[in-house]
């Protein structure tokens, strides 16, 4: 593996079960939430992954965060095969990866105070330190995610928080280990827009200081386009596009992606006289396509979508598609 | 910083007139246990006047059937009665909190199997069973405890259960997961914590219970009938005819009085006590 990928997910997959029907005719259906996914992050890279709501960017992240067990593939960090790992290997593993998860009014503790909640990846990992030297660190942590100063914020519950303050609360518990790595899942989508800003700013000022990397996983592409260098765009548990943020942008290949970004506001305003792509409806996830899996919803349908799962395929410049008629298409709007 | 957590328990306490009135009459009663061989005027297993005497000046409640004082009789019940109440109280709460954080937290085939032997020991008849068992292995202090705890663990077992459920799913659980907290240290910071409020209404309900189960244990001729229980008193009040001459109104209606105020003080103990450890239910003061 090459020494500058510090995450490489190999053909993941993950499929669950749904039990449907009476005691007597049960039925059981696979649904498949993530499909053979494959994708690399290097080091100091901030890759975005975005798709709709039950595409599988959430159960990604999981299973990279070792929060749920693969049903097959491999997860390579930092040279570690995490998918072969004991328990107790998996947790030495953590301390280098932390997560920073949706809600920042679910994922504090209620009961503990803000000092118990940042100690306790301390505790997990730092078992050694005093419990002073723990609270320095602790002080260190609130005032590098900019709530100053640190004392009139350690000894407060979560709920005398705002909902801005809970989430710095919860990047300083995914930071205070100093991780090389950090998974963050839609961290600003439960968050006013006025302080969404200020919580991507702080992420990328804390990319900036510790050389972190991330997985950013959004819905929303104008966040992605802020803060990512790699895109890779998920429809139905497939990654159907991946590469840097302004080929995405500026020259989607997928009719998916090519949807998504004509809808974006704040991106149209950059790109002119873009006709608008909108799909109805919700995708079933259950069944496994023979063909590719946007065709239910695809403008641009020909045969061999119907009967052959497209391979992804190279644009060059680390461009990837999965799409049959991606070169059509680029004729067409040329 | 610790007293300053105990400092605002003890405001938050303070502030609710219902907990104020719970917690005095604990104390109260806790006094009264304590304090019992100083308070009482008689030694209640004396004989110190004639059988059968009305209320005076001497014998507050009168005498009974042997001629003891009723009213030292009481006192000393107390002691019975609270200890037996608390200590069963406790141990079947302590095995209903393990049970069911066991079955809630790890699920699957535990979790059945724990669930089957709760649903076992809640479809047995309550009252037979308890009757059958306190004959059986005979009336003792600790044998009365070992029957109310053996029977009262199963309900609190499925109630914390069902929290645990609900806990397992919380962000923060998966986060401590995430961070590489320990599966001990997830149940005791986490889980725990979260399972206490209900554990304390549970005890307070199973407390009264343990109080009242008891007295009609012992009421019923299958407690220690030489221990002085509430339930003794009301036995012998029984067995003596109490219950059909004036002699109920100093015999019977005390120790009743007693008991129901005792099960009212648990009670609004264990509200105050669940606002105390449940911080989104105070209110700003």
């Amino acid at each position: 593996m090459d020494n500058s990928v510090l995450l490489k997910v190999n053909l993941l997959k993950k499929t669950f079960v749904k039990k449907t029907g009476t005691l007597l005719k049960r039925k059981k259906t696979d649904v498949f939430a993530v499909n053979n996914v494959n994708f690399e992050i290097r080091k100091g890279e901030i890759l975005g992954i975005i798709g709709e709501s039950g595409c599988g960017k959430t159960t990604t992240a999981r299973m990279v965060m070792r929060l749920m067990k693969e049903t097959s593939g491999e997860v390579w960090f930092d040279g570690v095969d995490l998918c072969n790992l004991k328990e107790s290997e998996t947790n030495k593993i953590r301390k280098k990866m932390q997560m920073i998860f949706q809600d920042p009014y679910d994922t504090l503790n209620p009961g503990m105070r803000v000092v118990d909640i940042l100690m306790e990846p301390l505790n997990a990992h730092e078992k050694n330190l005093e419990y002073q030297e723990k609270v320095k660190l602790v002080k260190e942590a609130i005032e590098s995610i900019e709530l100053k100063p640190a004392e009139d914020y350690m000894y407060r519950y979560p709920h005398q928080l705002s909902g801005g303050q809970r989430q710095r609360i919860a990047i300083a518990r995914a930071v205070i280990l100093k991780p090389s790595f950090i998974a963050a899942d839609e961290p600003t989508s439960m968050l006013d827009v006025s302080v969404r800003a200020g919580i991507l700013n702080l992420l990328l000022e804390l990319r900036k200081k510790m050389g972190l990397t991330m997985m950013f996983i959004t819905h929303d592409l104008s966040t992605a386009s802020y803060m990512c260098d790699r895109i890779a765009v998920m429809y139905q548990g497939r990654i159907v596009e991946i590469g840097p943020t302004q080929k995405i942008i500026h020259a989607p290949s997928h009719p998916y992606t090519k949807a998504l970004v004509s809808v974006v506001k704040d991106l149209n305003y950059f790109i002119k006289n873009r006709e608008r792509l909108i799909f109805d409806g919700e995708v079933d996830a259950t069944r496994e396509a023979v063909g590719c899996p946007f065709v239910t919803r695809c403008p641009h349908q020909e045969s061999v979508c119907h009967s052959k799962s497209p391979k992804i395929e190279s644009l060059g410049n680390s461009h990837e598609v999965a799409c049959h008629c991606h070169e059509d298409l680029l004729e067409r709007t040329s | 910083m610790d007293k300053q957590k105990w400092k605002h328990y003890w405001r938050v306490l303070s502030s609710n007139n219902l907990g104020l009135f719970g917690v005095a009459l604990l104390v109260i009663f806790l006094c009264i246990a304590l304090f019992a061989p100083f308070i009482a005027p008689f030694d209640p297993t004396e004989r110190v006047g004639s059988p059968f005497m009305k209320p005076n000046g001497v014998f507050l409640l009168g005498t009974n059937d042997i001629g003891q004082d009723i009213f030292s009789e009481l006192l000393y019940g107390t002691r019975v009665s609270l200890l037996i109440g608390v200590i069963a109280a406790l141990i079947s709460i302590i095995l209903g909190c393990l049970i069911g954080v066991i079955a809630g937290y790890f699920g699957g085939k535990v979790d059945s199997f724990l669930m089957r032997l709760v649903d076992l020991v809640l479809v047995i008849p309550f009252l037979p069973l308890m009757i059958l068992l306190a004959a059986f292995i005979g009336p003792s202090f600790w044998n009365i405890v070992l029957v109310i705890s053996l029977i009262s663990w199963a309900s609190p077992a499925r109630v914390i259960r069902s929290q645990v459920l609900t806990l397992k799913t919380k962000g923060y659980v998966e986060a401590a997961r995430s961070i590489g907290t320990g599966i001990g240290v997830i149940l005791t910071r986490h889980i725990l914590p979260g399972v206490i409020p209900i554990a304390l209404s549970q005890f307070v309900l199973a407390a009264s219970h343990s109080i009242l189960i008891e007295a009609s244990l012992s009421f019923l001729g299958l407690g220690d009938p030489f221990t002085k229980s509430w339930g003794t008193i009301l036995y012998y009040a029984q067995a003596r005819g109490a219950f059909l001459t004036d002699a109920w109104i100093w015999w019977v209606l005390p120790p009743g009085l007693l008991l129901t105020t005792l099960v009212i003080g648990f009670a609004f103990t264990g509200y105050s006590l669940e606002e105390i450890l449940n911080p989104r239910l105070r209110k700003e003061r």
